[in-house]
């Protein structure tokens, strides 16, 4: 696998490559006289979750809290006196929680100083709801392949699988895929070859990627929900399950069971993530076909005229069921299909010619044409009812409730020319040029020009560096280069990005359409410019390697979906929005610490920094929880300013954003200099905070360490600086939402007057205690073990008895460690610096065999 | 080097050739029409504004919790309001509502969603009225002309009653109203807020358009396109909350006229059908386009068959049903001796616990258990997972009782205009008994007992405000009321917790507290530099 990324090389990708080119380099069969090489290896592991849950109070501190949660809604909310309000809320909060969990009676769980019972302890059964949706994950992975290849000819064919049950239940994966790679050169004057990969993927339950918010979500539900009430239901005398006819425990609905005496939940009635893992079927089928071929003919010495044609074939087909018991599907069950096929046809044609004249002077000329159509087509459907249960198919539901189907098409076109130049492969030169055409601009802006140059000197290639022992190699390298972009944003419908668009939307039986894109005539291409200075070096016996590289890039009239606002009738168009850049550098270190006959020791360092800035932005807008403006980054947090807690009233103070004359806001102080504070929020402007979401400096480490037939290799990455905006921790720090799990740092919540505490009181209902702000920020600063892994090889004496040519046995571990500022945050979840309720990162450790005859 | 020279030109000819077509770049979508084409006639202007037409009630991309229409907007304008009442806290939708930390809140998605929705559909009424600019005025172009302009200005009244004060108690020509948008094109520069005579004096000059357009035009083909008298009904809502009470009450009985008052059989029916001769304007909602969980009924219904339905229950405030005849049929659709299930009785403690630990409506469990069974027969389809509360509200039924199937969303019928006449006519002075006769018409087809109203003045205002909560309950009415009258919220007695509504408990009248004003969405404020924002609320 090579990464590209100095300007000149990506030139020749064209659009695609706007974000850079990773050319994946498949196995080739080597020319090996006929012979056949097999190799074979099987890899068996258990997955479990990298990332510990965020740590959340238990039964007793959350009624303790929420005590206080309801009592200040009655003192702040209602105006109750403080003491009677101490009183009905020592009684009346397990009438806002809805579940006891304790032996104590329901009215005498807290004090009227809100101190939990002396003689309370959690009787109730399965309040971990983490526990049934979490599991020990297995991974098998088996790859076999052959390659060989004769005189005018080679190949190479490969056959995996791969099958994988995830830590979350219901969460399992399946691959097969296949390659074949042939080669052939029938004639000196002409190669031909194909490569060939089919890969089928089975995958359960796609729930997991389901919305941030949406009820289906596990780590979601499971996260959020408070530590009293139980999976299944319990008695609430006796805290044990209470068994159905069959003797099975039966789940908890949350919409409470007045025969058992049990009252509800607050929060997810008729909600409930393991029932509904268990109930439902959720499955996705994809197949996906892969074809590069390529046909070269060589006319005359040096001159190459070659075709490539790729194919890439998507075919997807999800089934979702959601059962009739609880959920969405209730009460008769519903079920919907998505099925759509993607084709990606890119074509090209090229010429190349190569001379040599004299000695010295090495041409390379280039010249090619491509095209491109991606269409995907789609088609969804929903029916309800099922006839019986377990059939999960269209003609197992009554009534149809939606049926949709489209296709959208996207094309470009490109004409590109590239000359390559060396002298004495000392000095080379290198210039490229491209014409691009995109579907996605109106015609009169269609077209785009980009170009490249670049140089390169290998001064190990020169006299008087020859001279020098300890340099084995230097290479000089600095290049400039274009590259369009036509991508908006990830919508289909941005396929049309300049078109205004009206889309079906029948009215009962009458046909109709709706407005629904504004469209953009004069929307152009983004264009990539990027500059890079890089020296490479190998030193000292190449014991000591690696390059330096600084680089600048440019996104010109950068694409994006620029929100309007929604009285104009629809509130984003696409525009070109800004300009911006990237630069930083990047240093990548590799040593040889050791090498002796049985033992080496390889340190691999590499080091990166960014900086993000907006050079130019006609129209400044707020996205989410940053702002688009000049002189910022689009990393720069911009939000309310989170000041502390009242001592007196344990209110949330924050210090007032003001604007000025310029439109910028800045801090408010009165005339003594003082901060100019508010307890409601949205009495400020939101203002710069000074952070962003970049690290200052992020990388990897990595060691290799032989010794005789072992081998030790571990990768670690970090980050060091930047903030992230936990929004998974400030839901978890909410204002005293009944039934809301609390994280632990709740326990410093201000409680009376003196308190002297970062976290604000809790009173529920009041929605100026845990807004979004910078309260929120955290420190990014993460040291994660990536990978490890520790081989033997045997020695081939000891192999070649048994036929073969080589055998190494392995274990290796990923993402086994990490160390970041809070549990439960993943810090590597976003560049942009947020976090969600996404499936967190396996943890893996497997063992392996690789063996080849 | 000629040579190679010539070789490179041949071999830039041979790439040239094989070049594509000029057309290859040019991509059609297939879910999808120009505006020029899907405006270019009157014929397809219909089919845009049937898409408005479906716009008003159907599930929409415009928001990403994927909110329908007015399915969403009206139950906004209840649960806020103080006689739709929710006694347990249930399950969440609206709970912010309730709480009145919603539209207080410019962050809010309520405020987001009502904002965008209205302006959405102004922007596709300007869009088809823009384009009909020098077209022939066929009655065609005139259906269509006339239910754009009745569209903007039902649209412009909404926004600016909910976003600024009302004109009978402010003053209207310094009061900041909302951006008066008439097209969207370049440079798409947000507008700043008109004042609220400005906005008022474009929903008449819209609103006088669409009526002459529509007047003399034939039948229409659905109860969601609007006609003639429909446009009067809207000119009847705008004149009276402005406080042009005469018009109010000419465009009332203009609007009324030819519409039946339904039966008691009918009013008994659930509000679930567009059939209902006494509706106006409202949409028939097929199976293949149905609203799932943002459906009308989810939000108001007794049975629909949604987790927020089985968990909360929905009551009409004791206070209001308190003042409903006992001749009156309506008093029948507020359920006052439903068994309370929201409460793990402890019947086992009835005798020994003095702190009376059972539903006081029912003496033994047994009879407890009987009433539950019986209700869940007749109005849940026998299924028990419904939870039941005394004065629940059995006006919005499900056709088929515990199905999600979809039920028609009812905007405007009869019962409306009769009350507005009446309350415009009393309002006029001088008009009191004719008030009362149009009062009585109406309400004499709902009470048996209801003898002519011999109210004169405030007290017979009063009277018909009372009837109007009444006839009118649930329907979204409600919080336009308050604004509009100047009335202050006070759920003493209602049945409501206090601990559950906290500000949304009491608050005094509009026209001395900003409260009531809804934020401007904060997307807005953000996107647009020319937007000032309303007053903050103090909660």
């Amino acid at each position: 696998m090579t990464i590209l990324k100095d300007a000149s090389s990506t030139a020749l990708y064209g659009s695609r490559a706007a974000n850079g080119v990773v050319m994946i380099t498949t196995k080739q069969g080597k020319k090996n006289q006929g012979k056949v090489k097999i190799d074979f290896k099987a890899v068996g592991g258990i997955v479990s979750q990298a990332i510990p849950h965020y740590e959340t109070v238990g039964a007793k501190d959350y009624y303790e809290l929420m005590f206080q949660s309801y009592k200040n809604s009655l003192i702040y909310g209602t105006g109750a006196d403080p003491a009677d309000a101490a009183q009905t809320a020592a009684t009346g909060i397990y009438s806002k929680l809805g579940y006891n969990p304790f032996n104590v009676a329901n009215g005498e769980i807290v004090d009227a100083n809100g101190v939990i019972n002396p003689n309370a302890s959690v009787i109730a059964k399965s309040l971990d709801w983490y526990d049934p949706i979490e599991q020990t994950g297995k991974r098998q992975n088996y790859n076999l392949s052959a390659s060989g290849g004769g005189e005018n000819h080679n190949f190479y064919f490969s056959l995996g699988y791969l099958n994988e049950t995830g830590y979350v239940v219901n969460s399992d994966f399946e691959r097969i895929n296949t390659r074949m790679n042939v080669n052939v050169t029938p004639k000196k004057w002409l190669k031909m070859g194909t490569n060939m990969a089919w890969s089928f993927t089975d995958k359960g339950l796609a729930s997991t990627t389901d919305g941030n918010t949406s009820f289906g979500n596990p780590f979601r539900f499971a996260r959020y929900m408070g530590p009293i009430y139980p999976v299944y239901i319990v008695d609430p005398t006796t805290g044990d399950y209470i068994l159905d006819e069959a003797g099975n425990k039966q789940y908890d609905h949350g919409s409470g069971y007045s025969q058992y005496g049990i009252g509800g939940r607050p929060v997810n009635i008729d909600r409930h993530i393991v029932a509904e893992l268990d109930y439902n079927y959720n499955n996705t089928k994809t197949n996906i076909v892969s074809n590069r071929s390529y046909a070269e003919i060589t006319p005359m010495e040096g001159l190459k005229i070659s075709t490539n044609v790729g194919v890439d074939i998507q075919n997807y087909h999800q089934k979702d069921f959601e059962n009739k018991v609880i959920g969405d599907g209730a009460p008769d069950g519903r079920y919907n299909e998505t099925r759509y096929r993607q084709t990606a046809i890119n074509w090209n044609q090229l010429i190349n010619y190569s001379r040599t004249i004299g000695e010295d002077h090495n041409f390379e000329v280039l010249l090619g044409h491509e095209s491109y159509n991606l269409e995907y087509t789609y088609l969804y459907g929903m029916k309800s009812k099922s006839i019986v249960t377990g059939i999960n198919e269209f003609d197992n539901f009554v009534t149809p409730t939606s049926l949709d189907g489209a296709t959208y098409e996207k094309k470009t076109e490109g004409y590109f020319a590239r000359l390559k130049y060396n002298f004495q492969h000392k000095y080379y030169f290198e210039g490229s040029f491209r014409r691009d055409g995109s579907s996605v601009f109106h015609p009169d802006e269609r077209w785009g020009n980009f170009y490249s140059v670049g140089a390169t000197w290998r001064m190990d290639q020169e006299a008087f560096i020859q001279e020098i022992n300890w340099i084995d190699q230097l290479k000089f390298r600095v290049s400039y280069g274009e590259v369009g972009n036509d991508r908006i944003g990830t919508s289909r419908s941005d396929y049309y990005g300049y078109q205004a668009l009206y889309t079906p939307y029948p009215n009962a039986n009458e046909s109709g359409v709706k407005w629904s894109t504004i469209g953009n005539e004069k929307l152009t291409w983004e264009s990539n410019k990027s500059f890079d200075v890089a020296l490479e070096y190998g030193l000292l016996n190449n014991k000591v390697h690696g390059s330096i590289e600084f680089y600048h890039k440019i996104s010109e009239d950068l694409l994006y979906n620029m929100p309007l606002p929604s009285s104009m009738g629809l509130n984003s168009q696409p525009r070109n929005i800004a300009t911006l850049y990237n630069q930083g550098w990047e240093i990548g270190l590799g040593a040889t610490v050791i090498d002796n006959d049985d033992f080496k020791w390889n340190v691999d360092v590499q080091a990166s920094t960014v900086k993000n800035e907006i050079t130019k932005i006609p129209d400044v807008f707020i996205s989410g929880s940053k702002r688009w403006a000049k002189g910022h980054s689009i990393y720069d947090y911009y939000l309310y300013d989170y000041y502390g807690v009242d001592p007196n009233t344990g209110e949330a103070l924050y210090h007032v954003w003001e604007k000025g004359v310029d439109g910028e806001t800045y801090r408010k102080y009165d005339d003594n200099g003082n901060p100019v504070l508010t307890t409601n929020e949205q009495e400020s402007e939101k203002g710069y905070t000074g952070d962003s979401s970049i690290p200052d400096l992020f990388g990897s480490i990595s060691n290799t360490i032989d010794y005789k037939n072992w081998q030790l290799s571990f990768m670690f990455t970090y980050a060091i600086g930047g903030k992230i905006l936990d929004y998974n921790y400030r839901d978890l720090m909410h204002g005293g939402d009944y039934g809301d799990a609390l994280h632990v740092d709740m326990k410093n919540a201000w409680k009376k007057p003196g308190d002297i505490t970062d976290v604000p009181r809790l009173q529920n209902g009041n929605s100026h205690l845990a807004p979004t702000s910078d309260r929120w920020l955290t420190d990014a600063s993460y040291l994660s073990l990536k990978n490890v892994n520790l081989s033997y090889t045997f020695p081939k004496s000891m192999i070649s008895d048994w036929g073969l040519n080589s055998l190494k046995v392995f274990a290796s571990g990923e993402n086994l460690f990490m160390l970041a500022k809070r549990d439960g945050l993943n810090p590597q979840e976003a560049f942009s610096g947020t976090t969600s309720n996404v499936y967190l990162p396996s943890r893996v450790v497997s063992f392996g065999v690789n063996v080849s005859f | 080097m000629k040579k190679y020279i010539n070789k490179l030109f041949v071999l830039v000819m041979v790439v040239a050739a094989i070049g594509c077509s000029d057309d290859y770049l040019t991509t059609q979508p297939t879910h999808a029409y120009s505006p020029a084409s899907a405006l270019s006639s009157p014929e397809n202007m219909l089919v845009a504004l049937n898409g408005m037409h479906r716009e008003m009630y159907g599930q929409s991309e415009l928001n990403e919790t994927y909110n329908a229409g007015e399915c969403y907007i009206m139950p906004m304008m209840e649960y806020g309001a103080g006689d739709f009442i929710r006694p347990i806290p249930g399950v969440g939708w609206f709970a912010t509502t309730c709480k009145w930390t919603s539209h207080t809140d410019a962050n809010s998605g309520n405020n987001d969603w009502v904002w965008y929705q209205y302006y959405h559909l102004i922007g596709s009424a300007n869009n088809i009225i823009n384009a009909a600019e020098g077209m022939v005025e066929t009655d065609l172009l005139k259906e269509v002309l006339g239910q754009a302009h009745a569209y903007r200005a039902f649209l412009y009244h909404r926004l600016v009653c909910l976003f600024a004060k009302n004109p009978q108690y402010t003053d209207e020509t310094t009061e900041l109203g909302v951006p008066i948008m008439l097209k969207t094109e370049a440079p798409y520069q947000g507008q700043p807020r008109e004042t609220v005579a400005k906005v008022y004096e474009q929903c008449e000059a819209d609103i006088q358009k669409a009526i002459t357009y529509l007047t003399g035009l034939g039948t229409r083909s659905s109860k969601t396109h609007i006609t003639a008298k429909i446009a009067n009904g809207i000119a009847a809502r705008i004149a009276l909350t402005k406080g042009d009470f005469v018009s109010a009450a000419t465009y009332a009985k203009v609007a009324r006229t030819g519409f039946s008052l339904m039966s008691e059989e009918e009013y008994k029916s659930g509000f679930n059908s567009y059939k209902n001769g006494e509706w106006m304007w409202a949409a028939e909602v097929v199976a293949d386009q149905t609203n799932y969980y943002r459906s009308w009924f989810y939000y108001v219904g007794m049975n629909f068959n949604g987790s927020f339905d089985r968990g909360t229950p929905r009551i009409i405030n004791k206070t209001l049903f308190n003042q409903i005849s006992a001749t009156d049929y309506r008093r029948d659709l507020f359920l006052d001796k439903m068994p309370n299930t929201t409460v793990a009785w402890d019947w086992e403690k009835k005798d020994s616990d003095p702190n009376n630990d059972f539903d006081p409506n029912y003496p033994t469990k047994e009879e407890f258990d009987a009433a539950v069974k019986a209700v869940n027969t007749k109005y849940f389809g026998g299924s028990a997972s419904f939870k039941k509360h005394p004065y629940q509200v059995a006006k919005f039924l499900n056709e088929n009782a515990a199905t999600i199937e979809p039920e028609d969303v009812l905007y405007m019928r009869a019962s409306e205009m009769y009350l507005i006449e009446a309350e415009a006519l009393a309002k006029q002075g001088g008009k009191d008994s004719e008030a009362a006769d149009v009062l009585f018409e109406l309400i004499s087809a709902r009470d048996a007992g209801y003898t002519k109203s011999t109210n004169t003045g405030q007290a017979l205002v009063d009277e018909i405000l009372l009837q109007r909560r009444i006839e009118l309950f649930g329907e979204g009415h409600r919080w336009f009321d308050m604004l509009r009258n100047d009335e202050a919220l006070d759920l003493t007695g209602s049945d409501a917790d206090p601990s559950y509504y906290l500000k949304g408990y009491k608050q005094d009248k509009p026209s001395v507290n900003d409260n009531w004003l809804f934020q401007i969405p904060q997307s807005e404020i953000n996107a647009n530099e020319n937007m000032v924002q309303n007053p903050k609320a103090s909660l």
